[in-house]
């Protein structure tokens, strides 16, 4: 019960007990009730009238940096000797330095400083408006006024930088860039012979082919390097990921993610990403720093979700995607995902599949018994059959040990892809 | 955190006084019972001070009040009575107050805030014995009609104050 209602419930029933009773003394008695409401009404601020700007010195950070806000508060109205600020920060953020809460004595046109230094984890944080609350000094009456002071933080993934990433979609742009592209032409890595044409470097002859042939010369052609279209594909669906207290396999695949991204930009590729989880973010394929950075932000942004439509991968829009591109799927997958992979794959797409592997993840979190050590083994049965049967269909799969950093696993994996994908012209 | 000494310590002054009156206006009528329900409601009232919600403070105060509400019936000195209520209005006050500023993180003028209170509070205190001791001064016979006007404003008043609670709500 506040104090406004409680002091009115003691008034009227007074008022009601001595006229009723017709007892004067009582009514008497509620005279310094009275006034102190009165004077209450008496002191009350008038409208408070204020100026907020917020200042935050960056907008983009790592999780975990300091990132310092400043709030310049000017009272444009009227003496406000008892002012209370509240909700300086959203939800997520730790304030490092600076309270949640002030309560402030602001004289007529004068301006007020506060500083935080705030950090959090990966996210996208919208600053609330601020809400000014002024009262009377009997704290029965207030006046309560959002003032908007827009200002934005994001805490955008840390990317630990892969050296390269070895794929080869059937489709390439026109540009060249580091992805063979399976046409002769200029290039590193040598691609086949043909018979010397005029215009040819002389520098190109195999001489060793033209000594066993007599009066051919024969040249060497190189494979060309192309930029690719690359669709990255996270997995954000909540029945898909496992979270455990705090910690949570999604962040692994944001992790993944945004690595993937930075290397696939970074080597001038065309990269877009589809966040796959309640509902469909999708970040327009394009090249270079700015798509990087919107991409940083769509992962930052990007939370787990629940959904009656996207619960499984069979709705999965593959229109998005340039037919025969390569799609990156960071998934820890489940039973059921299979069909759509191969269906993918069976329409030309080149299939990479990053999967943090959900076990390895959760157990070293669970209590060592029996029972967890057999349901481990008949889940790592399960997913290996699951891997497998899109291994067999000439899907690269890279199974994650998330106990091990993505740049090291990524390293092993993508760095050194097997022959017999690169000969079956699979990857 | 601000911690206000001299607000703190005059909220139990004020709670000690309060009880003392009535107490003593029970005694004056040889109401032993009331005596020792004053002692009774001023020690938890000051039991209750200690805790951070601000329930213990209205509940004390209401005490207070029906306390000194009874003291009317029973011819109790209405001087005693009323300082009786003044003195717990400013224990309720103050105590709110300090727990107030005690749960919000460093004023920067919390001892002028404080002495402000303290003179606002005193103004009203002023006030409040200077229209008691008028309206003990003066009495006035009401009529049937004066007394139907009055039952009608309280009905308004009623109207109002439930109308401004429900505003309040929303």
């Amino acid at each position: 019960m506040n104090r406004i209602t409680f002091l009115g419930v003691l008034v009227w029933g007074g008022l009601l007990l001595g006229l009723g009773l017709l007892n004067g003394l009582l009514l008497t008695l509620l005279i310094p009730l009275v006034v102190y409401i009165l004077a209450g009404l008496f002191f009350s601020p008038a409208e408070p009238q204020f100026q907020i700007s917020r200042l935050v010195n960056t907008d983009r950070a790592s999780p975990g940096e300091e990132v310092s806000i400043q709030l310049s508060l000017r009272n444009n109205g009227t003496d406000q000797e008892d002012l209370h600020l509240t909700s300086f920060l959203p939800d997520g953020l730790k304030a490092l330095e600076g309270e949640k809460e002030y309560a402030l004595f602001l004289p007529r046109d004068k301006t007020i400083e506060i500083d935080h230094t705030v950090t959090g984890a990966r996210g996208y944080y919208g600053l609330p408006d601020i809400t000014v609350t002024s009262r009377d000094p009997f704290d029965l009456f207030q006046r309560q006024t959002r003032v908007p002071a827009p200002g934005r933080v994001f805490f955008i993934p840390q990317t630990p930088p892969l050296k390269r990433i070895a794929i080869r979609p059937n489709r390439t742009r026109t540009f060249s860039g580091q992805v063979p592209a399976r046409i002769g032409g200029p290039g590193v890595e040598f691609f086949g012979l043909r018979e010397y044409q005029t215009g040819d470097s002389l520098r190109w002859i195999d001489w060793n082919t033209t000594a066993r042939h007599s009066n051919i010369l024969f040249t060497k052609i190189f494979e060309q390097e192309r930029v690719v279209d690359v669709g990255l594909i996270l997995d954000a669906r909540f029945r898909v990921n496992v979270k455990y207290a705090d910690q949570s396999l999604f962040e692994h695949g944001v992790m993944a993610t945004a690595s993937l991204a930075e290397t696939f930009l970074r080597t001038g590729n065309r990269v877009g990403l589809l966040l796959y989880g309640s509902l469909l973010d999708w970040t327009y394929p394009a090249y270079g720093k700015v798509q990087r950075e919107r991409i940083m932000r769509s992962l930052a942004r990007a939370t787990l979700g629940n959904s009656l439509v996207f619960g499984s991968m069979e709705n999965l829009p593959t229109r998005l995607f340039p037919s025969n591109s390569q799609l990156v799927i960071i998934s820890p997958l489940m039973d059921g995902d299979e069909g759509m992979l191969l269906g993918l794959r069976a329409r030309g797409y080149q299939i990479l599949v990053v999967s943090p592997n959900p076990i390895s993840f959760e157990r070293p979190l669970l209590e060592d018994n029996e029972n967890v050590a057999l349901a481990a083994r008949i889940a790592s049965v399960e997913r290996g059959l699951l891997l497998n049967k899109l291994r067999q269909a000439g899907i690269f799969v890279m199974d994650w040990d998330v106990n091990t950093t993505f740049e090291n696993a990524a390293h092993a994996a993508l760095n050194n892809v097997p022959l017999w994908y690169q000969t079956a012209g699979l990857l | 955190m601000n911690d206000l000494t001299l607000s703190r310590y005059l909220a139990i002054f004020a709670i000690i006084v309060s009880t003392l009156f009535i107490a003593v206006g029970f005694w004056l009528v040889d109401i032993y019972v009331g005596i020792w329900f004053a002692i009774g409601v001023g020690l938890v009232w000051l039991a209750l001070q200690q805790l951070p919600q601000s329930w213990p403070g209205n509940f004390g105060f209401a005490l207070c009040f029906l306390l000194a509400a009874l003291g009317s019936f029973l011819d109790v000195n209405p001087l005693l009575l009323a300082l009786s209520v003044i003195s717990g209005l400013a224990a309720w006050d103050l105590g709110h107050f300090t727990k107030r500023l005690k749960d919000i993180p460093q004023h920067p003028d919390a001892p002028g805030l404080e002495m402000v209170h303290l003179k606002r509070l005193g103004q009203v205190a002023l006030v409040s014995i200077t229209l008691i001791l008028v309206a003990l001064s003066i009495q006035l016979e009401l009529s049937f009609l004066g007394a139907l006007a009055l039952a009608l404003l309280l009905v308004l008043g009623l109207g109002q104050t439930l109308s401004y609670l429900r505003k309040q709500n929303e």
